[in-house]
């Protein structure tokens, strides 16, 4: 058992609020990552689970186990840290073994993990060394060593995979996939870049302010935004989101429930010509006039940016091979793509699914 | 150690105690004592007899202390730029990383870590009048043998070279760190600008020392200020008084003559000095040096 | 013809003449340390011997208490480095890790203490040590150095650059406060501890000022003021004298030796800060 529940958990520093009233439960075997913006409250979230930070108020229950006051040592976790905190005086040897020695593991046993776990990351050649003589890769790699070995039943993770290049962090997060699978233990893990959220979590939880903004799956939370922070935190470029009032498409402004405020709809929806084999025709889509101004051609994609009259701009994702001139344009867009907020930034359910 | 909350609060305290009660011991209260010392007139033994201000008067009418106070600022100055022009120079010609030049610093250096008394021995020896060295030197060029430590006119003098040769290396080597610290890109961008080699001394090389140099300017001036095993060692603040410097006198003054109260009223005054310098310094530098 | 010379040259030149200038005196003693007082003495002077004469420093080994006084300096150096790190660690450790009333002016305090300037008050110190009975004593030479504002400032800057998580780790890794200090906190600041040790040794052991003032009697003093009673009592035996200074710079030398790096890199960093 390992999951974890916070109930009603806060946290000020004086008489700073950082987190006010945070519910969230985490079950155990889920890989779970904690997004949002830098501030956002979600490492202190996660000091929190650790026990590194003591909460204010509410409490951490942890396999059942109220967790309020237990030392970070004692909770049977692990967490990997975004400069991986290894200890520079201790070889690699040594630093899988420090938390061992600490539980007091007998020596035999030690080192028979210790051998082990080299072997799983592959560090055995480098058991010897001091992590400054170690490559990013490999001091990642011993990062995790140092927290498997403990055989914890939570992983907590703070952004492990930002002091990589690009390169090795694509390799990484897939290992980290795969590990997740082989484990079976929980995974928390905190990150700002929605990409590595997506691609690993099975459940995101988008903080922001110190608050949870969304929880759900990849799927849900690209799919089905609640909100407007939502909407435009997951995905690149961001949901385009207009303002109704701005909008002069006369089937919108029928279309739009009556609190509705603004209106929303993902670049890749936003179509150039209406295909009009498919059921519906013109009459199932709304329409802008715009200037395409920019043009990215990021390979696959092409990504423009049109203005429209009423001084906003939205973004178009196009698949097409070919690209357009920058020039005048009407787009469409399906009636079913599109969501609406209410005057609070909150979606009104009601009209279709995106 | 469990984080008793009691445990945590008294803990830090335990832990400084020892540093800051020897350092108020030994530098701060001593301050205010040697102040309280110099209203009194005290042979240590008998009993101290509160005399006000007389042991400053008495100061600042004596031709001897008035003496003593030139023979200290001379030897600062001629110590402070002997130091630092000499030290620039030798850190400029020992720019370039090459064997002979790190030989060069490293032996340099080695005066700096030997005691001033073996230093201020070894000196002694070569500037003996009568078989030392130098004078033998002199003597194959024809000239007249120097009283180094035996002529009134030259002892000052012999005892800051002494002085020099001994701190030297060690403004060398702070001069070449801070040369080292110079970003080459502004060489780089001088260059393309077309500088001639002096305006690249004079605005790059120089400006970009400057904190360093004023640094080592005062610690120079602080350090002249507490000479002592020089002329402890080599002349006891002769010959006729000439390398009689405020901190020997001090000494003289407290151990030779048991005159505590007029020895602290001395260092009073050398600390005034001290502490003017110091504050000084620290106006100008937040006014002035900073490129950084 | 002189201006014609080569720039290669004149470096050359000036940087036989620095090595002279840095080299000789060095030279000169250890010549004059083996040679007869006749050769001493002898005009020309000699630039080499061609009998070692050891015997100068057995004599200058008899002729002041040289084991009396080498013993002081033993005591009072490493008296002196085992007290530091006593004192020195944990207040560095405290201003680098805890919050506490009045931490800030505690270590402004400390701080002010690296601009007194320590010779000038020697006089008030030695009357304070007069009245309490502390004169002529170990305790009187060791215990006011073993405090140093700087040593402080070092080693709580070395502390302070300790990540927090890699203390996190350890909290992690169920790791006690103690022995987060002892199993990474130490072995992180060793290099800054060497060079305090290295200073503080140099320092120590080439004393001569505060050993002198603050005594009356030679009970506890050291080789510096062995050495200078040589000179008073033997100096117009130049060889004897400078045999006796060989043996009080020595230590030093082979530190230097060994140390050389290192040492320069402490001086280097005590002179930046």
């Amino acid at each position: 058992m390992s999951s974890i529940v916070m109930e009603r958990v806060e946290k000020k520093y004086g008489d700073k609020s950082i987190i006010d009233n945070l519910n969230l439960s985490i079950e155990s075997g889920s890989f779970t990552v904690l997004v949002g913006p830098s501030g956002c409250g979600k490492s202190t979230t996660l000091r929190m689970i650790a026990g590194l930070e003591n909460n204010t108020g509410g409490s951490i229950i942890i396999g059942g186990k109220n967790m309020n006051g237990v030392e970070p040592g004692k909770r049977n976790l692990a967490m990997v840290f975004q400069n991986y905190a290894l200890y520079p005086t201790m070889t690699v040897e040594q630093n899988i073994e420090y938390g061992l020695k600490n539980n007091k593991v007998p020596k035999d046993e030690r080192m028979q993990l210790i051998k082990d776990i080299a072997n799983t990351v592959g560090l055995t050649k480098h058991l010897h060394k001091r992590p400054e003589f170690l490559s990013g890769g490999e001091r990642q790699r011993l990062a995790l060593a140092r927290a498997m070995v403990k055989k914890p039943a939570i992983f907590l993770m703070d952004e492990p995979l930002s002091n990589l290049d690009a390169k090795l962090r694509g390799q990484m997060r897939s290992e980290l996939i795969e590990l997740h699978q082989r484990l079976g233990a929980t995974f928390v893990y905190v990150t700002h870049d929605q990409v590595e959220a997506m691609s690993m979590g099975t459940k995101i939880v988008l903080m922001d302010g110190g608050k949870i903004m969304q929880e759900d799956t990849p799927r849900g939370i690209y799919h089905d935004p609640q909100n407007i922070f939502t909407s435009k935190f997951i995905g690149t470029p961001a949901m385009n989101v207009l303002e109704l009032e701005q909008c002069d498409d006369v089937k919108l402004q029928a279309l739009a429930p009556a609190e509705a405020k603004y209106v929303g709809f993902r670049p890749e929806k936003v179509k150039f010509t209406i295909e009009d084999e498919k059921a519906g025709g013109r009459s199932q889509c709304i329409s802008f006039d715009g200037m395409l101004t920019t043009r990215e051609i990021l390979g696959s994609e092409i990504i423009y940016k049109a203005e429209l009259g009423s001084n906003s701009s939205i973004a178009i994702k196009c698949f097409d091979s070919q690209e357009r001139p920058l020039e005048h344009v009407t787009v469409y867009v399906e009636e079913s793509s599109l969501v609406f907020f209410d005057g609070n930034e909150q979606r009104i359910y009601g009209a279709k699914r995106v | 150690m469990k984080q008793d909350n009691n445990t945590l609060r008294i803990l830090p305290y335990v832990m400084v105690a020892p540093a800051v009660l020897i350092l108020v011991a030994f530098y701060i209260y001593p301050i205010g004592y040697n102040i309280y010392l110099s209203f009194f007139s005290w042979n240590m033994r008998g009993p101290m007899k509160f005399i006000g201000l007389k042991n400053y008067k008495e100061l600042f009418s004596s031709s001897d202390f008035a003496h003593t106070l030139m023979n200290t600022i001379g030897y600062m100055v001629m110590e402070v730029s002997m130091v630092l022009i000499l030290g620039l120079l030798m850190a400029l010609f020992l720019q370039k990383n090459t064997f002979i030049n790190r030989f060069i610093q490293t032996i340099s250096f080695t005066p700096n870590i030997i005691s001033l008394v073996s230093v201020s021995l070894i000196w002694m020896w070569l500037m003996n009048t009568d078989k030392g060295l130098f004078n033998y030197i002199l003597s194959l060029f024809g000239a007249d043998p120097v009283g180094w430590l035996t002529d009134k006119n030259v002892a000052l003098f012999s005892v800051v070279l002494v002085s020099v040769w001994k701190s030297l290396g060690f403004n060398v080597l702070i001069i070449l760190s801070a040369l080292g610290a110079i970003p080459p890109y502004l060489y780089e961008a001088a260059a393309l600008d077309n500088a001639s080699r002096r305006s690249v001394f004079f605005q790059i090389t120089l400006k970009m020392i400057s904190p360093t140099l004023f640094f080592l300017i005062l610690m120079n001036i602080i350090g002249s200020f507490q000479a002592f095993e020089t002329i402890s060692v080599m002349t006891n603040g002769g010959p006729s008084n000439s390398t009689n410097t405020l901190i020997y006198s001090i000494y003289k003054q407290g151990f030779e003559y048991y005159r505590v109260g007029y020895a602290s009223a001395m260092a009073v005054v050398l600390m005034l000095i001290v502490g003017l310098i110091t504050i000084l310094y620290f106006k100008v530098l937040n006014k002035r040096v900073h490129y950084r | 013809m002189w201006l014609r010379l080569p720039k290669v040259t004149i470096r050359l030149l000036l940087s036989v003449l620095l090595i002279i200038i840095f080299l000789a005196p060095f030279y000169w003693m250890l010549l004059t340390a083996f040679k007869t007082l006749d050769e001493v003495v002898a005009v020309p002077p000699k630039f080499w011997v061609d009998k070692l004469q050891w015997v100068n420093f057995k004599d200058a080994f008899t002729r002041i208490n040289f084991l009396h006084y080498t013993k002081n300096s033993i005591i009072i150096t490493l008296g002196t480095l085992v007290g530091q790190m006593l004192v020195v660690v944990p207040a560095a450790y405290a201003f680098a890790r805890y919050q506490f009333k009045g931490k800030s002016l505690l270590f402004g305090l400390v701080l002010a203490t690296m601009m007194v300037p320590g010779q000038l008050i020697f006089l008030p110190v030695f009357v304070m040590f007069a009245n309490v009975g502390l004169l002529n004593t170990y305790v009187s030479l060791i215990v006011p150095f073993i405090a140093s504002g700087m040593a402080i400032f070092m080693l709580r800057q070395t502390f302070m650059q300790v990540p927090d998580s890699i203390l996190e780790a350890a909290r992690l890794d169920n790791s006690s406060e103690w022995k987060i200090i002892r199993t990474i906190m130490l072995p992180m600041a060793v290099p800054t501890l060497s060079t305090l040790a290295l200073l503080t040794f140099i320092g120590t052991w080439n004393s001569y000022f505060f050993p002198l003032v603050w005594t009356t009697t030679d009970a506890v003093r050291t080789l510096p003021l062995g050495v200078k009673k040589l000179q008073d009592s033997e100096g117009l035996n130049p060889h004897i004298v400078m045999a006796g200074n060989m043996m009080l710079i020595l230590p030093i030398l082979i530190v230097f030796m060994f140390a050389r790096k290192h040492i320069i890199k402490a001086f280097t960093y005590s002179g930046v800060k």
